[in-house]
């Protein structure tokens, strides 16, 4: 589907995701899922109402917790990015 | 006007009576489309018919096909694509109300290319909005509303290619086609009882379908049989300059000789659990595949944080794709609650995120390929679930752990999924993952596995 790539994958999939929605849902926002809300409200907060903006603190504080395996995974300096520029020429491509 | 025995046959069967002039190209083109707009309109199952392009293209196979210039085994043959794919002079909305009234002047390469083969586009499928770029919450995420499963209407057919999933169960057209970024040409033939299949990464041209995730977006054929998907890829398949991503050996040559018995890795941890019924039916498939002459094994897939990655790359390159949409305040046009609001989410995700998981990314690609020295295909449950309430919760109802469907999509794998029994009165599906550009042998594992079932050639009970 993507469905639900961040539902399903991204967020929940790496969560205990029932659990953790809940305490996402009632803790307040804090570093950087706080930082998150605050870049969209300058941009978008007229576009937003409050049940949105609600929804919206739900997800960052889900996809802030949902990363951390990510960012803990290994890496080592030369494991370069999966997708990688090429050069391009219109009578070589 | 020619019955459903006909409109249920695989390609291969109905391409041969086109072939052999038992019945014109305007039969069954006729005879879809009055279903699709009957049993269509019921399941919510096309945006758009395209009924003069679809007479039109039927007349000219007729002549061609009468005057002894064959084509091949689509020559005549009637398929609907997902409303994803451009088609020149026909609305193209993505799903989405914000792109309702768009229309392209040029077609996508799928659609040029199966044109040239000679088949004939009945319609355009539904399909949830931006194929489910900005999330969504519910089934009716789409310009239409929800399309409904044919095996029972008050379930949903799974998205994004919902539309193309409807088709291909309800015969409202021989074969459809549909896109997969995570699990849209997967699910639907789970959830449907069709067969679908995932190509390689790269091997069908995008130019002229809606970006949603560029690193991971593939076009790929719902039909009867892996058989008729092995026949449609061999069409749509090909390297096109017009696609950055287009593999410069890209061609798929189908063969359906029989093939070696292969080699098939079972999954022991393809999903966290499975309900009895559909456990049951994968056991089913595995015993039937191990008297096919199959060799299986228990196989294992690497730990690691795939899913989240391939999740960052998919919020992060869907959120740029439509960065004007999110940017415009558009997205509150869109149909779902979640939908309106998850581009601004995913606009947060830092560039350090999706280049760690890139980075990932090709790690995982070196440990994936590995398993396949071992193995031809690796082989577990479609999905752990079958086809869910048309007005449930997906964020609650259908989430769970998808390692297979992550690593698959991440990696480019090809998969096919084919039905393999059912669980109160829905179907359940297998799947078949193999490694990059052995799209011939998930074919071939699939079919060997149709060759002594019949799950497949099930109807649904429509009327």
């Amino acid at each position: 589907m993507p469905r639900a790539v961040s539902r399903r994958a991204f967020a929940s999939g790496v969560m205990t995701a029932v659990t953790a929605a809940a305490a996402a849902e009632e803790a307040p926002l804090e570093g950087e899922a706080q930082r998150q809300y605050q870049a969209i409200l300058e941009r978008h907060a007229n576009q937003l109402s409050d049940a949105e903006k609600a929804d919206i603190r739900r997800l960052l504080a889900l996809g802030v917790k949902g990363v951390e395996p990510l960012r803990a995974f290994p890496l080592e300096n030369a494991n370069e990015p999966a997708t990688i520029f090429r050069v391009w020429r219109a009578d070589r491509s | 006007m020619i019955g459903e025995d006909i409109l249920y046959l695989p390609v291969r069967e109905l391409a041969q009576r086109l072939r052999t002039r038992a019945i014109s190209p305007v039969e069954p083109t006729e005879a879809y489309l009055e279903r699709s707009r009957g049993i269509g309109g019921k399941l919510n199952a096309y945006v758009t018919l395209t009924p003069e392009l679809a007479r039109a293209e039927a007349k000219q196979a007729e002549t061609e096909i009468a005057a002894g210039r064959y084509r091949g085994p689509l020559h005549g043959i009637p398929y609907a694509a997902k409303d994803l794919l451009a088609v020149r002079g026909y609305p193209t909305t993505w799903g989405a109300r914000p792109f309702a009234d768009r229309k392209f002047d040029y077609d996508a390469t799928a659609i040029r290319k199966l044109r040239d083969a000679g088949a004939v586009l009945i319609g355009k499928a539904a399909m949830i909005e931006l194929a489910g770029g900005m999330n969504y919450r519910f089934a009716s995420a789409s310009l239409i509303g929800a399309t409904r499963n044919p095996w029972n209407t008050g379930c949903w057919t799974c998205g994004s290619s919902s539309g193309s999933g409807a088709i291909a169960a309800a015969a409202l057209a021989a074969f459809a086609i549909g896109t997969e970024t995570w699990g849209s040409i997967l699910c639907p033939s789970a959830f449907c009882g069709v067969s679908g299949l995932r190509p390689t990464y790269g091997r069908v041209s995008r130019h002229g379908a809606m970006a949603l995730a560029f690193s991971m977006d593939k076009i790929g054929p719902l039909a009867r049989t892996a058989d008729d998907c092995g026949i449609v890829l061999s069409a749509i398949a090909g390297h096109d300059p017009a696609d950055p991503a287009s593999l410069p050996d890209g061609a798929f040559a189908y063969d359906a000789a029989p093939a070696p018995p292969p080699r098939i890795g079972w999954l022991t941890n393809g999903w966290k659990s499975l309900p009895a019924p559909i456990e049951s039916a994968a056991n089913e498939a595995r015993r039937v595949l191990g008297e096919a002459g199959a060799h299986i094994a228990p196989a294992e897939l690497p730990e690691g944080p795939w899913e989240v990655a391939a999740g960052v790359v998919v919020s992060v390159e869907g959120a740029s794709a439509f960065g004007d949409l999110i940017d415009s305040g558009q997205v509150a046009q869109l149909a779902d609650p979640l939908g309106r609001i998850n581009g601004y989410v995913n606009q947060q995700i830092p560039a350090s995120d999706y280049l760690r998981a890139q980075r990932v990314r090709g790690i995982l690609q070196r440990r994936i390929d590995t398993l396949f020295e071992t193995f031809d295909v690796l082989c577990a449950a479609s999905q752990p679930v079958t086809a869910t309430a048309l007005d449930a919760n997906l964020e609650t109802g259908l989430d769970y752990p998808d390692p297979l469907g992550g690593i698959g999509n991440f990696c480019g794998l090809p998969a096919i999924g084919v039905p393999c029994g059912f669980s109160g009165g829905l179907p359940v599906g297998i799947q078949f993952v193999g490694r990059v550009y052995d799209d011939a042998k998930v074919v071939a594992a699939a079919r060997l596995f149709q060759q002594h079932t019949d799950w497949h050639r099930r109807r649904p009970p429509l009327s």
